[in-house]
């Protein structure tokens, strides 16, 4: 039942659940992209050799670091703000009878179908985005790119996938936890935020 | 069924100092026992109330339905407690608004038989006490809103008739009636009354004198403490 839920959850608030999809998918689309150019970057790079190319290939280390916090700090604050913003919610199934494990589990599969819904939505955009990209290179012959391999791709779709849908989850560990345990009358009296 | 509590307490913390929300509360009630709650604001009622719903650990003292200790209970029990044996309504209506009414109010009913919340439930398909029930609170046509759309009396009414839907033993609520007018709440009262003829326990906080005219007993709360209402006090309302 609580897949059905989630599911329902997702669908009878369509506005808040597309928000954070395409949140995520922005982040996402935005990991792949940066993926594969650093990639092609790198392979760039390595056929330059000398410490010029070690600094470059660090500064691609760099940026891409850069990126991946920005998108977990993202992911977080949007993830356990709609969370808190919902916990009366999560009292009110309490009440009913829910169990903690349950509401805990409610708020965690949430977070973490939001994140596969705009993971595939990611996909989607960063795929139209990647064959429009090499159409156009391939149209101009003086340039010099390299793409990634086929096993090179698909690392970075499946690092992707496991790194955003750990941190849409984990993202909302903690309040999961704190919803779930706290004594349903606090909730009650806390003030909306 | 007995319900009862015994040296009941709850410590809260303000600003650094200990006091007492509930403080040595005793009391017991048998099925069909209409008990009335009244006192002044913070006083703890609804802090009591929490605990006798499960929904607050007491800080020492203890629940007890017939013979179980909530606190011996595991998550699990205590949870199936609160969705059958125990109807709530908590002092400010509270409801998933992307649910209509209805499936607000069968909600904890789907809960109990492991289904997920159906929808296009009509009136007609629901058993006919629970249609009763709807009825008689007037709120039968107004299933199919949203809880938005509804007024403050009416979510009232239907908070009581969610607390209500699996017919459990006990009732709490918490001032049920406070946004009702004089007819309403008259009309509530006398469900209640209704309800402890046919066996439920109802145990209601309120600031209503008419519901201490309906009551088998009374308590009155004065900081944190619960204090028997003498039947000669019913004559200085
Ligand atoms: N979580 C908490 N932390 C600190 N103080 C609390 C907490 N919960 C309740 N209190 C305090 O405990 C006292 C009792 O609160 P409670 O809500 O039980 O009062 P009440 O009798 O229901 O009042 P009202 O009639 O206004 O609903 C109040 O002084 C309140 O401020
Ligand atoms: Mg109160």
């Amino acid at each position: 039942m609580n897949f059905k839920l989630v599911l329902e959850n997702y669908l009878r608030n369509p506005f808040r659940s597309i928000t954070l999809s395409l949140l995520v998918a922005i982040l996402a689309s935005a990991l792949l992209v940066g993926g594969f150019l650093s990639q092609s970057l790198s392979k760039g790079l390595e056929q330059i050799s000398g410490i010029q190319s070690d600094i470059l290939q660090m500064v691609v280390w760099v940026i891409g670091s850069f990126f991946l916090l920005i998108s977990v700090a993202a992911i977080i604050s949007t993830f356990v703000l709609t969370v808190r913003e919902k916990r009366k919610e999560y009292a009110l199934l309490r009440i009913v009878g829910y169990t903690q494990r349950r509401v805990r589990n409610l708020v965690l599969g949430e977070a973490a179908f939001v994140t596969a819904v705009g993971i595939a939505l990611g996909f989607l955009f960063s795929s139209v985005a990647y064959f429009v990209f090499k159409i156009a290179v391939e149209e101009q012959p003086g340039l010099l790119l390299l793409f990634p391999e086929e096993w090179e791709f698909a690392l970075t779709y499946l690092f992707v996938i496991v790194f955003l849908l750990l941190v849409g989850t984990l993202s909302v560990y903690k309040i999961a936890n704190g919803i779930a345990r706290s004594e349903v009358s606090t909730i009650l009296r806390e003030e909306e935020t | 069924m007995i319900f009862s509590i015994s040296n009941l307490r709850k410590k809260f913390t303000r600003r650094g100092v200990d006091f007492d929300a509930v403080l040595d509360a005793d009391f017991f009630a048998w099925s069909g026992d209409f008990i009335v709650i009244t006192g002044e604001s913070g006083c703890g009622k609804s802090t009591l109330l929490s605990m006798l719903a499960g929904l607050a650990r007491p800080s020492s003292g203890d629940v007890i339905l017939d013979g179980e200790k909530f606190g011996d209970l595991s998550d699990e029990e205590l949870s199936q407690i609160r969705n059958r044996r125990i109807g709530y309504v908590p002092q400010n209506a509270l409801f998933f608004p992307q649910y209509t009414v209805l499936e607000n109010v069968l909600f904890p009913k789907f809960l109990r038989d492991g289904k997920s919340v159906q929808q296009d439930v009509a009136l007609k398909d629901l058993d006919s006490d629970l249609q009763t029930l709807l009825k008689d609170l007037g709120i039968s046509d107004l299933l199919e809103e949203y809880p938005a759309n509804l007024s403050g009396g009416e979510l009232q009414k239907a908070s009581i008739a969610r607390a209500l839907v699996n017919n459990p033993s006990i009732l709490i609520a918490d001032e049920p009636t406070s946004s009702l007018d004089e007819k309403n709440a008259r009309l509530v009262l006398k469900l209640f009354s209704h309800l402890a003829s046919t066996g439920t326990a109802i145990i209601m906080v309120t600031h209503d004198d008419m519901a201490l005219k309906r009551a088998d007993r009374s308590y009155i709360m004065q900081r944190g403490q619960l204090i028997p209402r003498e039947v000669s006090d019913y004559g200085n309302l």
